[in-house]
This record gives C-alpha cells, sequence and structure tokens, in this order.
C-alpha cells in the first residue's frame, strides 16, 4: 500500500469510531458523558490529520466494511458496561491497527502521525478500562506490548486489516 | 548544581515534562551526566536520519534504541524500589507496580533484541542522566509519601512513551517504528491510568491535547551511545 492509501485508511477507521461513540453516547451516564465526547473528538481530529496527509486519496467517509461490523457488535451493547467494554476493545484495535501500519508506511510524515495518534487510542483504552473497574493485568489484553497484527475484527487482539475493510 | 536540577526543583513535578523538554533545548550541558559516560548529548528535534551532534554520540537506529533500553532498565529499578520501600500501601497502585515493572522487563528485553540486531551492546543499567534529573530527588526525600511516588512514576510513564514517540520519528526503519511504539503505546497507557488510580486525575488533565506530544523530553546527557 502507498502511504496515501494507508492515511486515507487510516482516516476512515477514524471516522467510524467517531461514529461508534456517538452510538453508545446514550448509554452513557452523565460523569462519562464528556469522556466519550472528548475522545469522540480526538478520533475526529485524528482523522483530519490523517486526511491531510492522504490528500485526494482520502474519502472523507467512516470505513463502510468497520461500520457494519461495529453495527453488528452494537447490537447487544444495551447498557454502561457493555459500551464502555466496546470502546475499550474498539480502541484496542485500532491502536493494534496503527502497531501494524507502522510496519509498511515508508514516508516519515505519515509515521509521525500515526506515532502521535496511537499513544492516545492506547491511554483511551486505559481510562475505559479503568472505568470499568479492570484488574491490572486485564487492562493490558495483549500483554507487555500493543498487538502489531491484523485481521477480520472479530479477534480482540487483532487490529483490522486494510483488505478486509477497504476504504470507502 | 546544574541548570536542569534548578528548572526541575523550581518547577516541580507538575511541570516536568516541560522542565526536562527545556533542559533537552539548553545549552547548559553536563558531560558527566550521561548514560554511558560518554558525554553525550540529546537533541532538541527528531530526526529521520542518522544526525550528528555537537558531541562525539549521533543519534540513529542503536543509540535511540540504547537511550530506550537505559530507560526501562530505569523504570524497573523506580518499581521495585517503589513497591518495597514501604511508602506505597494502597494494594491497588501496588498491583500496578508489580504489573508494570514486568511490563518494562519485557520491554528491555525485546528493545536489548534490537540492540543485538544491529551489532550493539545490551544495556541494563538505568539511565544516570533522566535518574540524577527526576528520580533521585524523590527518592531520597525522607519525607516522601505515596502521592509523591504516583507522581514520580505517572511522570517516568510521560517521559518515556514521549521518548518513544519521537524515536518513531527518527528511526530510519519501519519495523522499528512499529516496535518501538507497541512499547511506547503501553507506556502511555501506564501513564494514564496512574494519572486515574494514583493521582486521581481527570479524563481531561491526561489529555491536553488530542496528539501525543513528539519533542525529545530528555535531559541533556541521556542519550546513551551507539
Amino acid at each position: 500500500m502507498a502511504d496515501a492509501d494507508v492515511a486515507a485508511f487510516a482516516e476512515s477507521i477514524e471516522l467510524a469510531a467517531v461514529s461508534a461513540y456517538g452510538s453508545i453516547a446514550p448509554l452513557l451516564p452523565s460523569d462519562l458523558k464528556p469522556v466519550g465526547d472528548l475522545f469522540a473528538k480526538h478520533h475526529q481530529d485524528h482523522a483530519n490529520a490523517f486526511r491531510a496527509v492522504a490528500g485526494e486519496a482520502a474519502r472523507g467517509v467512516p470505513n463502510n466494511a468497520l461500520a457494519a461490523a461495529l453495527a453488528a457488535r452494537l447490537r447487544g451493547v444495551t447498557d454502561r458496561d457493555a459500551a464502555l467494554d466496546f470502546a475499550f476493545g474498539l480502541e484496542n484495535q485500532i491502536a493494534a491497527t496503527y502497531a501494524w501500519a507502522l510496519t509498511v508506511v515508508q514516508g516519515i510524515d505519515l509515521a509521525r502521525v500515526m506515532a502521535t495518534v496511537l499513544p492516545i487510542q492506547s491511554a483511551h483504552a486505559g481510562v475505559l478500562g479503568v472505568s470499568l473497574g479492570k484488574a491490572a493485568r486485564d487492562l493490558f489484553p495483549t500483554g507487555a506490548l500493543i498487538a502489531s497484527a491484523v485481521g477480520g475484527g472479530s479477534d480482540s487482539g487483532e487490529g483490522f486489516d486494510p483488505l478486509r475493510f477497504p476504504v470507502g | 548544581m546544574g541548570t536542569d536540577r534548578r528548572q526541575f526543583l523550581r518547577l516541580g513535578g507538575a511541570s516536568l515534562v516541560s522542565a526536562l523538554v527545556f533542559g533537552a533545548c539548553s545549552d547548559d550541558t553536563d558531560p558527566s551526566a550521561d548514560g554511558d559516560g560518554s558525554g553525550a548529548e540529546s537533541a532538541t528535534s527528531p530526526a529521520p536520519t542518522t544526525t550528528a551532534l555537537a558531541g562525539p554520540v549521533i543519534i540513529d537506529d542503536l543509540s535511540l534504541a540504547r537511550t530506550a533500553a537505559s530507560l526501562e532498565a530505569l523504570a524497573i529499578a523506580v518499581y521495585g524500589t517503589a513497591a518495597s520501600s514501604g511508602v506505597v500501601t494502597d494494594k491497588g497502585i501496588l498491583e500496578l507496580a508489580s504489573v508494570f515493572g514486568e511490563h518494562h522487563q519485557e520491554h528491555l528485553d525485546a528493545i536489548n533484541d534490537v540492540v543485538v540486531d544491529w551489532g550493539g551492546n545490551t544495556v541494563t543499567t538505568p539511565n544516570a542522566a533522566l535518574q540524577r534529573l527526576l528520580i533521585d530527588p524523590v527518592l531520597t526525600n525522607p519525607n516522601i509519601a505515596q502521592p509523591d511516588v504516583a507522581r514520580l512514576v505517572y511522570d517516568l510513564e510521560r517521559i518515556m512513551a514521549q521518548t518513544y514517540t519521537f524515536a518513531a520519528g527518527a528511526f530510519s526503519l519501519p519495523a522499528l517504528r512499529s516496535t518501538g511504539m507497541t512499547v511506547g503505546g503501553t507506556e502511555a497507557r501506564h501513564a494514564a491510568v496512574i494519572g486515574l488510580v494514583g493521582l486521581k486525575l481527570s479524563p481531561a488533565d491526561l489529555f491536553p491535547a488530542s496528539f501525543a506530544e513528539a519533542n525529545n523530553p530528555l535531559p541533556s546527557g541521556a542519550l546513551v551511545a551507539g
């Protein structure tokens, strides 16, 4: 994949995340609603940053395949804890997606953007995990390292494979 | 007392990262404070390829990896001291310290694998410059209390996360950038969890911006030669 295509893929993933946070917002209690809003804003800002790198390759819309997969997951999300757990898994998978993407990105401009985004997504997962009351070890579902493999989305220990989640 | 130390004492832990960034940008170099005794000096901005500094050390893949290893060794030592000091009594924080210490050991092993792959010597000694400026003033304080330890490890994790983000913009190979960020992303989560649990910070406090800082946060002399 060319860097512009990777950036466009990342933009589409971020926009799907923005949409997902909008879907779970009604399930969040008043103390966590601002947190969800803040994280959604981060994802929008990240989408904008990736769009700037993607240039003409950017589509400006959520990743359709990912949005569909997340919608299926969201059908079982009906309360606070389920919403937080959904977001915890999503943040982990997006972080893993970028750890993988950094192995294929050639240009330093996109690599730098990705390196400033990944820690934010990982910290999001930490905040969500603490809000869920997870034990110390469970806050890090892939152990000491962020996962760097991608797949079809069903394995929470893997990121999203751009071949399975094409832009558009 | 060097300028870095004076800045740290004046600004306190809350401004530590900023102070250390300032230290990295200052020209007040203490050749004795480097991580390996080489008189190394840190750079002020990311470099996409090998960058020559005023001193004898070059910022390249090997020196970045060896510096990262020295930070991991420092974190292992700090968590070990924190857990055994008796200062930390909260069971939840002690559990975090135990798990995070294990993570840093795995990080050290992973980074040293990179060092060996690049033909370098492994690093197991804590980073001397950061220990002198950040760790020692806190851990040698006779009036140290649990919040001081929480603040210390919070600051250390933030500095480490920022170091990996900086390094990702300086490593020459994609695989190194990825390896670094699989570690750096974990440090960022460590910091967030400690901030919430140990310091009772709000999520808004944890995210002053939408993007992680990418400048070199290390003080003068913290770079370890390749």
